[in-house]
């Protein structure tokens, strides 16, 4: 079959007119044949909108002030019911928060301090 | 009349809609070029308009400015598989082998049943010579895109130099579409690459029929008769090689070739019959 090849690159179109000096005068040139697969383009078309898209839903955002769905005293009755068929003897005891303070209130502003220190240093 | 300094003149602009209800009245109208002046300058940003621009572009064969229109409507709707896989095909079609393959990839993590994108990812990665890489997204397209999934595995395959399983996918094309000329044609190739000089010239006669000007036909046919010596036959199937193809530099030196071998052919009689006349000439 001689050299002929088959190649997956094409070959540029060769332009002008033909030159036979290269191969002796009896030796048979190969021809270029191509592997291609331009079958699989015919089956790829863009999608076609039919609208615009809906809006996506942004998930709700965390509140920075606590919400409270029910209050303490229901949502402890609730539990007492849930857990009054499981175990009668439970005892319930409420917590009551305390704010502690930490001593005497002993805030100056930050003007009467450098002014002190000022007359002290005077 | 002076208007008092307290008053402050508001300016209502209108929306994109009202841009894109008029570029879809044009574009159903056929006038795409005046559709997409109609989109150009929108008010506003707003991804619908961008896709219909996209679509319009793409529509007109800019692909490269559709791939613009469709990269900014993943900007802002990066879940858009649809977007994705548009904004694949304008770079797959603007040469962007690469860039093309990571957009199929996106479209298909969004929706991974998107066959059209497995096979564009395929087509790209077999221009990137990742051969293997494209048999494997070959196999995985479903049933409903077998044939051309059995195509690109084909193509694939026959690169890979696998030339048995290769012809074995082509003849699935071929059941299912016997008329493919760009299957024959590959067979073609086939054949000259395995050196099975009958196959290339049953293959070459079938596309013949089917596209009797195809370049790849003639130059199979061509390439047998050469190596086959039928010089008459050669010269046949150059001459309209070079009818066809007048660029052709094979076809043009190979009808030359297959002349001087009928011509040589026809004059040896004579020189034998000449006998001491021609004594010292050497017959070619």
């Amino acid at each position: 079959m001689g050299n002929s090849k088959a190649s997956s690159v094409a070959q540029p179109p060769a332009v002008g007119i033909p030159a036979f000096t290269e191969s002796g005068h009896d030796q048979t040139r190969d021809f270029h044949f191509a592997v291609t697969w331009v079958t699989l383009f015919a089956h790829l078309d863009p999608i076609e909108s039919t609208g615009p898209r809906p809006r996506q839903e942004t998930s709700p955002t965390l509140a920075l002030v606590p919400t409270v769905a029910s209050s303490p005293l229901a949502a402890s009755h609730s539990l007492a019911e849930q857990h009054s068929g499981q175990d009668s003897n439970a005892a319930w005891e409420m917590v009551v928060p305390k704010m502690i303070r930490t001593g005497q209130r002993t805030f100056i502003p930050a003007e009467d301090e450098r002014n002190q220190r000022t007359q002290e240093l005077l | 009349m002076t208007k008092p300094s307290n008053i402050i003149e508001i300016s209502i602009k209108p929306g994109a809609q009202p841009q894109i209800d008029a570029a879809l009245a044009l574009r159903s109208s056929g006038f795409l070029e005046e559709a997409l002046r109609a989109l150009a300058n929108p008010n506003e940003y707003n991804p619908y308009l961008y896709t219909v621009r996209g679509e319009i572009e793409f529509a007109l064969g800019r692909f490269h400015d559709a791939a613009l229109s469709y990269f900014a409507v993943v900007l802002s709707e990066p879940d858009n598989a649809d977007a994705h896989y548009n904004l694949a095909l304008c770079l797959q079609r603007s040469d962007r082998w690469d860039a093309s393959c990571q957009a199929f990839e996106r479209a298909l993590s969004l929706d991974p049943s998107r066959d059209a994108a497995r096979l564009g990812l395929g087509a790209s990665l077999l221009y990137l010579n990742r051969l293997d890489e494209a048999l494997a997204t070959f196999h995985q397209c479903s049933s409903a895109l077998d044939g051309p999934a059995s195509f690109g595995k084909a193509v694939a395959l026959q690169l890979l130099q696998r030339f048995g399983e290769a012809e074995n996918f082509y003849e699935v094309v071929l059941a299912s579409d016997p008329n493919s000329e760009e299957t024959l044609s590959n067979l073609i190739a086939l054949g000259i690459e395995t050196e099975d000089l009958d196959r290339v010239r049953d293959y070459s006669q079938r596309l013949l029929k089917i596209s009797p000007q195809s370049p790849a036909a003639l130059q199979g046919l061509a390439t047998v008769a050469l190596e086959r010596r039928n010089h008459h036959a050669a010269a046949r199937y150059c001459d309209r090689l070079v009818q066809l193809a007048p660029d052709c530099l094979e076809a043009w030196h190979n009808l030359r070739v297959a002349l001087d071998r009928i011509l040589t052919a026809f004059n040896a009689p004579k020189q034998l019959e000449a006998g001491p006349a021609l004594a010292g000439t050497e017959v070619k």
